[in-house]
């Protein structure tokens, strides 16, 4: 049988080599080690999240993305704050960018807060159209880039949290 | 001195007369033959090093310090070892710079060997994994043929810059350069100066792996608005992602993409959109592109420090794995010294070419060369010249597959399927809403062909365009399409002929499997991308116009009006580009 995880797969390590591997996961228990430990057999391309918060911001300068012709700049966005769990999320193949879906609109990690002693990791994402999405639609963050789309039936039924406009906080200044 | 000076005019003598040609056959040396130069190697670690990427604020860059210089320098040197004097054989060396991608970052054992790591902004010195070390099998070789080769760390990047991820990559690259630049401007390297004088900075190329792959492509297109631009000539992707929000562009220089079919990590196969966008029809500027789709070859085995110790052969205390991850199931797979036999032959032959001016070596990568030192039957490539003429781009909006890019018509009567289609997976640059196959791992607009008893397929060429004899090739792209659980299978023969405006065509068809050959499927299945399976993937076929002109078929070169496409048995594919090209 092939390897499954990668990257992360168990193996055989000498006795003394055990005992530290063990002394380190037991540290990671306990929420002091700092790194991510050996990712678990779960083959999953999905992984599950946590709503934290959604608010409307006006940042203080334009964010400019990319170069180019295609290059975007926006000053405001929602800016949705959804929590994983670390060891899920470093499980994943290492080049692959979970995408999130709500609805079929796919969104982009703008950035992970990656804390040494959690063991959760939080992601921002920037939502420029935030009004087009559509209420009631599920998260789902994925490295089955597209399968939303492909797929919908896949995700029609999916448990988790969904998007919900009434949650949106507005802390835009106030226009006099 | 003298000596090493003998050594390198002899070979270079060596090389002048095996290249003499007898009736177009060429004896060249394998591109990655071990060279003359001795090889000079130092390490550079400045733990600031890197200035200008990290922004407190967020708006222009990631709040994470990015500030580590660390890397791995090998180059032609007077004599073997560490900080050695630079070769004084030749003035100035041609720069190669090779950048990694995503991989645990901290060693969690310290001990190896070990796959236990994980991502960290903080992980102690010790257990920093070098993975920018995975190169030196090609930074020695090419060393020794006279490059100035460097790999770099991007440790600082590794734990995930999110929406900078890819920018930072790109950005890295370019502080280096001008830190090469100034190194041999000033002779201000660590090492004592050695580099001063030494660096040809007019002759860069760049080579990135994985996420690296997407950051040299970033990198030559964030080049173009630097304060302080460097001349990069050629850019190579292994295995690349394509997964900034805003994607990057080929524009600057020519483009190889060398991607293995049995990848379990970047399963979704999306560097393949990065060729597909470079370079396009109707571009004011552009280069030639190339991708060699490696049958059995996965993600990490072309970087021995992502590679397992089974596979590498010795210890590996760096976390590397076989990549085939969440049970992959494949049927052919490369040794991992076979897939870096394929890594240093191609990538070597892509940078001599462009580095050292070696332009034979370009009939590697339109598949005409097979160099005895790889498994080519593994090697499918596709090549595609800055000179080319699109019959037909397949490009229209909405699509219509009845009348080619030169306005003539298109037929294809008893075909089942005769349509234009959005061949793509995911993520899509066009406007949403196109008849998409999904079967097709790219991101272009394409002719979907079925048929169940052979037909012909026919795209006409109006009058303005008729001449073509300022081309030699007929090239397509084209990919075979299967459905049902992965299996074996054949790949697909199309009969191809040309035919001028007095009817006369080539004696006999052209057989597109005695040129190129267009392969069934590779056969993989489970994984992380379930749905991964019978990837379709387009390959070039190139058939010499003299094929059709042979025999004194009387075909005029000068008045081409159509070109025909007829297919045998049953089956299904995609098509794409129908160029005449050099």
């Amino acid at each position: 049988m092939l390897k499954i995880a990668a990257h992360h797969a168990p193996h055989l390590l000498a006795p003394r080599q055990s005992a530290i591997v063990i002394l380190l996961l037991c540290i990671a228990i306990y929420g002091s080690d700092g790194v991510a430990q050996p990712a678990t057999t779960k083959v999953s391309p999905d992984v599950d999240v946590t709503f934290v918060s959604a608010e409307i911001i006006r940042f203080p300068a334009p964010i400019r993305l990319g170069t180019g012709p295609a290059a975007m700049a926006y000053e405001e966005a929602l800016v949705l704050k959804l929590r994983v769990d670390r060891q899920v999320f470093d499980a994943l193949p290492p080049s692959m960018d979970p995408y999130l879906y709500i609805g079929r609109r796919e969104f982009r990690i703008f950035h992970i807060d990656r804390v040494d002693n959690r063991n959760d990791l939080t992601l921002t994402f920037h939502i420029a159209n935030w009004t087009q999405l559509d209420d009631g639609a599920a998260y789902v963050l994925t490295i089955d880039h597209g399968a939303p789309g492909r797929d919908p039936g896949r995700y029609a039924r999916v448990a988790g949290p969904r998007f919900n406009r009434s949650v949106i906080v507005d802390k835009r200044p106030k226009r006099e | 001195m003298v000596h090493q000076f003998g050594q390198v005019l002899a070979w270079t003598l060596a090389s002048l007369l095996l290249s003499g040609c007898a009736h177009r056959l060429w004896v060249f040396e394998g591109p990655s033959t071990l060279g003359p130069f001795p090889v000079g190697q130092v390490e550079l670690n400045e733990p600031n090093g890197i200035s200008g990427i990290t922004d407190p604020t967020g708006l222009t860059g990631p709040t994470q310090n990015v500030a580590l210089a660390w890397a791995r320098i090998m180059y032609p040197a007077a004599t073997v070892g560490t900080g050695t004097p630079v070769s004084a054989v030749r003035a100035r060396y041609p720069v190669a710079l090779f950048l990694h991608g995503r991989h645990f970052n901290c060693d969690n054992d310290g001990s190896g060997p070990g796959l236990v790591g994980g991502y960290s902004f903080n992980c102690p010195v010790a257990n920093r994994i070098p993975s920018h070390e995975g190169y030196n099998y090609m930074m020695e070789r090419l060393a020794s043929q006279g490059i100035f080769s460097i790999s770099i760390s991007a440790h600082d990047i590794q734990p995930g810059l999110g929406a900078w991820d890819y920018d930072a990559r790109g950005r890295l690259i370019l502080k280096f350069l001008d830190k090469l630049n100034d190194w041999t401007i000033n002779g201000t390297d660590p090492f004592g100066g050695i580099f001063k004088g030494k660096l040809n900075m007019s002759r860069i190329a760049l080579s990135g792996h994985s996420r690296g792959g997407e950051g040299v492509v970033a990198a030559q297109q964030l080049n173009k608005t630097s304060p302080t631009p460097h001349s990069i000539v050629a850019v190579n992707a292994i295995a690349p992602t394509d997964q900034n929000a805003v994607a990057y562009l080929m524009t600057e220089a020519p483009y190889f993409l060398l991607v293995g079919a049995r990848d379990g990590d970047v399963a979704n196969m999306q560097g393949f959109r990065t060729y597909d966008r470079a370079y396009p029809d109707g571009a004011a500027v552009r280069y030639p592109k190339s991708v060699a789709w490696v049958y059995g070859a996965n993600h990490n085995y072309f970087n021995t420090i992502w590679t397992d110790s089974a596979a590498l052969g010795t210890p590996n205390p760096w976390a590397g794995s076989t990549d085939d991850g969440g049970s992959l199931t494949v049927t052919q797979k490369l040794t991992a010294a076979e897939q870096r036999e394929v890594a240093l032959v191609t990538i070597m032959a892509f940078f001599r070419q462009h580095l050292q001016g070696i332009k034979a070596y370009r009939e590697i990568f339109t598949g005409r060369w097979k160099p005895a030192a790889m498994p080519n039957q593994f090697v499918f490539w596709t090549y595609q010249d800055s000179r080319r003429k699109a019959v037909d781009n397949l490009e229209r909006i909405p699509p219509n597959a009845t009348q080619n890019t030169l306005l003539g018509a298109v037929t294809a009567p008893g075909f089942t399927t005769f349509e234009e289609r959005l061949l793509n997976f995911d993520s899509s640059r066009y406007p949403p809403g196109l008849p998409t196959d999904f079967a097709f791992f790219h991101d272009t607009l394409g002719l979907k062909l079925a048929w169940a008893a052979p037909q012909t397929y026919t795209t006409n060429i109006p009058s303005p365009h008729r001449n073509v004899s300022q081309y030699r090739y007929l090239t397509i792209r084209a990919a075979k399409k299967v459905s049902g659980p992965p299996t074996a299978g054949p790949g697909v023969a199309l009969f191809i002929n040309i035919e001028d405006g007095a009817g006369r065509t080539g004696l006999v068809a052209a057989r597109s499997d005695e040129f190129d050959p267009i392969p069934h499927p590779y056969q993989r299945s489970g994984g992380w991308c379930g749905s991964c399976t019978n990837q379709a993937q387009l390959k070039g076929v190139r058939i010499p116009l003299r094929f059709f002109t042979k025999n004194n078929s009387g075909v005029s070169l000068k008045d081409i009006v159509k070109i025909t496409i007829r297919t045998e048995g049953s089956g299904e594919l995609g098509l794409d580009d129908i160029e005449f090209g050099r």
